[in-house]
């Protein structure tokens, strides 16, 4: 019985195994008759008696052949471990000897698994891994809707109501992310990013401070002492992980903080990249006003309650909330989102997407990997020919090919963890900033067991059908032809253009993809954002609340702030404004024509933006209509407006709508906020270049609501446009601003050109990616093509020798050649394009202004692959016109 | 010390003993340790063979099928160098068990 038959036995209790315990019971049952009739019993007596003494011989036989199958078993894994230590070490042996080919075998297979490796690592270190929350799938973000559209934040009264909603909700927790402190410890200021959080935040989120204490409902009440928490890395980075930093004080922007925890360095998953938090305190007056939308409202379920009946939970108390706000919109609602869904965002289809993209990548080296060893089994027949003289049955011979195969993966695979550590410190380097968690990817103890399974399963693509073709004709006695007589069979063996072919397959897939987001990034650079983004510094001054109280000092200081920058040599022009176009979301709110009796639902939704006069100039926007904002546009003159053409087409088509009013944000009641316009200006893009652009108010600064300031934080951006680089300017305007202020730092300061950069990053990165493995792709796919069709010319040598003798010029044989290599790179380029029009659908998020079938780049790439595919075949092509027929033929 | 495992034990230790003197079949085992003992220790078939079964598996003892001195095919035993040093260390718990329980319940 072969090896396969007798493991299939020992599945069930052997017959053999009944057989071995009744024999060696009969054997006794003899023996102890035999003294038994000695003594001078009768046969059967002796026989009743000695079966006696036995007990259940049944019941005891069982209990044998139990432990005897137990023994059984414990032998053939042994025996099975032996033969496995037996393979690797021939396995080893072998490629000792054929040190270029392992080596060839072991580099690919470790770029394949090395690059696949990293990209598993970014996947688990954004997606896969747990999140640093107790009871992670249950907390939830509650977002107010308006007719249907998701609102990001939600106001006082909102968060409120929620908390009264303790049939769905456990604990109800209010946040104002992306704030800035000023740091003053020593002397030395620095402005840290914070957040300002209700007291139930912390157990909501079920973070336990490292050190410390969190924040108790008495330090969420107005009057309390002032109190901070830090996070870790900031602790350890500016306080040297300090213990005794617990009750001590420390200066946050003019006040006194006293720091009462620290929380684990565990917890990095931060909204604002915010590294210190201040409790929220909410008057009682807040928690009942319900305009204005600007508290982050984060959630944990109540047990056994649904992510549907919260959000019927929610939607009930916005519909009440709305019932006893009238003038507020009527298609009120909510929706309960998981948190870690929205932390992870598209991350995650964007990650899956590129480990396909790897993977189809690993596949190529496989298949690589698995030709260098078809044709390495083709030269071995004699040597596995003896083999199976010497005892080895087909399976064995089989195991043997593949434990070479294991040890050349296990090999790609150790130099593989080297290649990705260095891999995903090159990612997270070039990654967009805004990935969250990506930068805790690393080579540990997952992504370490991820790359022994591609290791095992790059052993058995790439090793198993050549082990199984190595095997069989090594078993059909081929001792008896000459060594190289076998190859005459596998010469025409079409198994190696398969592959090949299959790897061109994948190969121009990944081309395509990347082709298409080429053809995205270049569409994207041809779009207007509707300014002049060159020579343009932003920068954000924050006033402290302490000195700066009310509107009025306010917008003087700012006044003053501008026109000191103004007086810097080299600054053209110098504007504020609330924010600038691509570095953050700005308020929003509804108008409607004046006159017009519009229902809450039937306004129309516009993004709000202060500015001083000269922003548009600075910015290097088109004004269409009208005339800019002026000096003499205060808070004692009439209340006017700019806005941005989409809003004049919307509100009065077809119109001139300067002198025009607009009714705009309804702060108390049914009063209206007439609002004159003066100018129309262009529209820009203001979130990214490929998002739509979204209709704007503009309203001079001067004549902002006193109640807008605080969620603005007290901060303008000021925008400067410079006569040298923007980024040389930046001190000369620090120091001026410091003229005004000694204590205001510049925060966020960056040029124009790099926030529009920063908005784009995410797609030029995933593009960057594609690219990077499409050419490691064609590379690999073109050294497959070289190795066919130079084994193809050397296998036919003789041939080509008897053809140039019968009067082939070298231009035949440069055509027969060519066309040995034109095969798969054919076949491959069809069943590739037919495999990206099937798959690019899955780029159809991150592709501008092209389709997933975008006829350009798929022409590209095809001619991209036969021009490459043309010059992988021209060296075996020279080396077969070469060839001397006299010594082809003679050689034997 | 569950009674199972003492019992065990001291099967184990006797069956190994009888072993290191030489190479017996099951039969020839529970001769050997009635004759030892002048009959007072009767091994019962039940309780040996799976016992035999038992330590094969663990690897104390090894069995081959041989020829009997009266030309029957029969399995024999021999004790494996695993088996000996289970048989020295089943040897002292025995003698460490004997002496806690002599001074109780055999007072001098």
């Amino acid at each position: 019985m072969n090896r396969l038959s007798r493991r299939v036995w020992s599945l069930r209790r052997r017959p053999g195994l009944t057989e071995e315990v009744d024999a060696e019971f009969a054997f006794h049952v003899d023996m102890v008759m035999q003294e038994l009739v000695a003594q001078g019993m009768t046969p059967t007596d002796a026989r009743a008696e000695a079966v006696r003494r036995f007990g259940d011989m049944a019941v005891v036989a069982a209990e044998c052949r139990r432990f005897g199958h137990q023994r059984d078993q414990l032998r053939s894994r042994a025996e099975y471990f032996g033969e496995l230590k037996q393979d690797v070490t021939f396995a080893l042996r072998h490629l000792r000897r054929a040190r270029g080919f392992a080596a060839t075998a072991m580099l690919t297979l470790a770029l394949g698994i090395g690059a696949t490796a990293a990209v598993f690592s970014a996947l688990y270190a954004v997606v896969l891994r747990p999140f640093p929350f107790a009871h992670a799938d249950r907390i939830v973000l509650v977002l107010p809707t308006r007719q249907g559209r998701e609102e990001k934040v939600a106001s006082a009264a909102e968060f409120a109501a929620m908390r009264e909603r303790r049939d769905a909700f456990e604990y109800v927790a209010a946040a104002v992310f992306g704030g800035e402190l000023t740091l003053i410890d020593r002397d030395v200021p620095e402005s840290v990013g914070s957040a300002l959080v209700s007291a139930e935040y912390f157990p909501l989120l079920g973070v336990s401070p490292w050190i410390g204490r969190g924040f108790l409902p008495s330090d969420d009440v107005g009057g309390a002492p002032n109190v901070v928490v830090l996070s870790y890395r900031l602790w350890a980075r500016r306080f040297g992980s300090d213990r005794s930093i617990l009750g001590r004080t420390i200066r946050l922007s003019e006040e006194l903080y006293t720091v009462i925890g620290v929380l684990p360095p565990a917890f990095d998953t931060r909204d604002g990249d915010e590294d210190i938090w201040v409790p929220l305190r909410l008057t009682s007056e807040q928690l009942s006003t319900h305009s204005g939308r600007w508290l982050r409202l984060t959630a944990c379920l109540a047990r056994g309650v649904s992510l549907a009946q919260a959000t019927d939970a929610a939607r009930a108390a916005e519909l009440e909330l709305a019932e006893r706000n009238p003038s507020s919109s009527q298609a009120v609602g909510a929706i309960v989102r998981r948190y870690v869904d929205a932390l992870v965002g598209s991350s995650r289809e964007r990650l899956l997407v590129v480990l396909g993209a790897v993977g189809f990548v690993l596949l190529i080296a496989c298949v690589n990997v698995a030709n260098l060893l078809l044709a390495r089994g083709a030269m071995r027949t004699r040597e596995l020919a003896l083999r199976a003289a010497l005892g080895a049955g087909s399976g064995r011979l089989v195991r043997q090919l593949l434990a070479e195969s294991l040890v050349l993966a296990g090999g790609g695979a150790v130099l593989g963890v080297l290649v990705a550590h260095g891999l995903i410190k090159g990612l997270v380097a070039m990654a967009p900033e805004n990935v969250t968690r990506l930068d805790q990817a690393r080579v540990n103890g997952v992504v370490l067991a991820f790359t022994f399974a591609m290791a095992i399963v790059s052993t058995i693509v790439a090793g198993l059908v050549p082990a199984i073709r190595s095997a069989s004709p090594a078993l059909q006695s081929t001792l008896r032809e000459g060594g190289r007589g076998a190859a005459s069979g596998v010469m025409r063996d079409p198994l190696r253009g398969l592959l090949v072919g299959a790897e061109v397959a994948l190969a121009v897939t990944l081309l395509v993809g990347a082709g298409l987001l080429v053809r995205t990034a270049w569409r994207l650079q041809q779009v207007n954002p509707g300014f002049t983004p060159s020579h343009v510094m932003t920068a954000r001054v924050g006033l402290p609340a302490k000195r700066y109280e009310d509107a009025q000092l306010i917008t003087s200081a700012f006044g003053r702030i501008r026109d000191a920058v103004a007086a810097v040599p080299g600054v053209q022009r110098v504007a504020l404004a609330s924010v600038v176009p691509m570095s953050g979301s700005s308020l929003s709110t509804r108008v409607a024509p004046e006159g017009r009796q519009l229902s809450a639902d039937e306004t129309l939704p516009v993004d709000i933006r202060y500015a001083s006069p000269d922003y548009f100039a600075a910015m290097g926007m088109t004004l269409l209509d009208g005339r800019d904002f002026t000096r003499s546009d205060d808070s004692d003159a009439t209340p006017v407006a700019i806005i941005s053409a989409s809003l004049a087409q919307q509100l009065w088509p077809g119109e001139r709508p300067i002198g025009k009013r607009v009714d705009a944000m309804r702060v108390k009641g049914n009063v209206p906020n007439l609002l004159t316009v003066v100018g129309v200006v262009d529209d820009v893009r203001d979130l990214a270049l490929n998002a739509p652009t979204t209709p704007t108010l503009y309203m001079p600064f001067t004549q902002t609501p006193a109640g807008m300031w605080v969620p603005q934080g007290r901060s303008l951006v000021l925008v400067t446009r410079t006569i040298p680089a923007p980024e040389t300017m930046i001190k000369a305007i620090q120091r001026a601003v410091m003229s005004v202020d000694a204590s205001l730092p510049l925060l966020d300061a960056h040029s124009m050109e790099t926030w529009l950069a920063q908005s784009m990053a995410a797609t030029r990165f995933n593009m960057l990616l594609l690219t990077t493995l499409a050419t490691l792709a064609l590379a690999l796919a073109s050294i497959g093509v070289y190795g066919v069709v130079a084994y193809f010319v050397s296998q036919r040598t003789r041939e080509i020798g008897v053809r140039m003798a019968l009067g082939a010029t070298p231009r035949h044989i440069w055509r027969l050649v060519l066309g040995a290599g034109l095969q798969p790179i054919v076949w491959g380029a069809l069943a590739g394009v037919a495999l990206s029009l099937a798959t690019a659908r899955v780029l159809r998020q991150q592709l501008y202004d092209v389709t997933p079938q975008d006829p350009v780049t798929l022409v590209a790439v095809v001619a991209t692959l036969f021009a490459v595919g043309l010059i992988a075949t021209l060296v075996p092509a020279g080396r077969a016109m070469r060839v001397s027929p006299a010594r082809a033929l003679s050689t034997e | 010390m569950p009674p199972t495992d003492r019992l065990h034990g001291t099967l184990d230790a006797l069956v190994l003993k009888t072993l290191s003197t030489g190479t017996l079949h099951g039969f020839g085992i529970l001769r050997w340790i009635a004759e030892r003992t002048d009959d007072v220790v009767r091994v019962e078939e039940g309780s040996l063979y799976p016992a035999l079964y038992r330590m094969e598996r663990d690897g104390w003892i090894a069995a081959e099928w041989g020829v009997s001195d009266q030309g029957r095919r029969a399995k024999f035993y021999s004790i494996t160098p695993k088996g000996k040093r289970q048989l020295a260390a089943e040897t002292r718990a025995l003698a460490t068990f004997i002496a806690a329980i002599k001074p109780l319940l055999l007072p001098a």
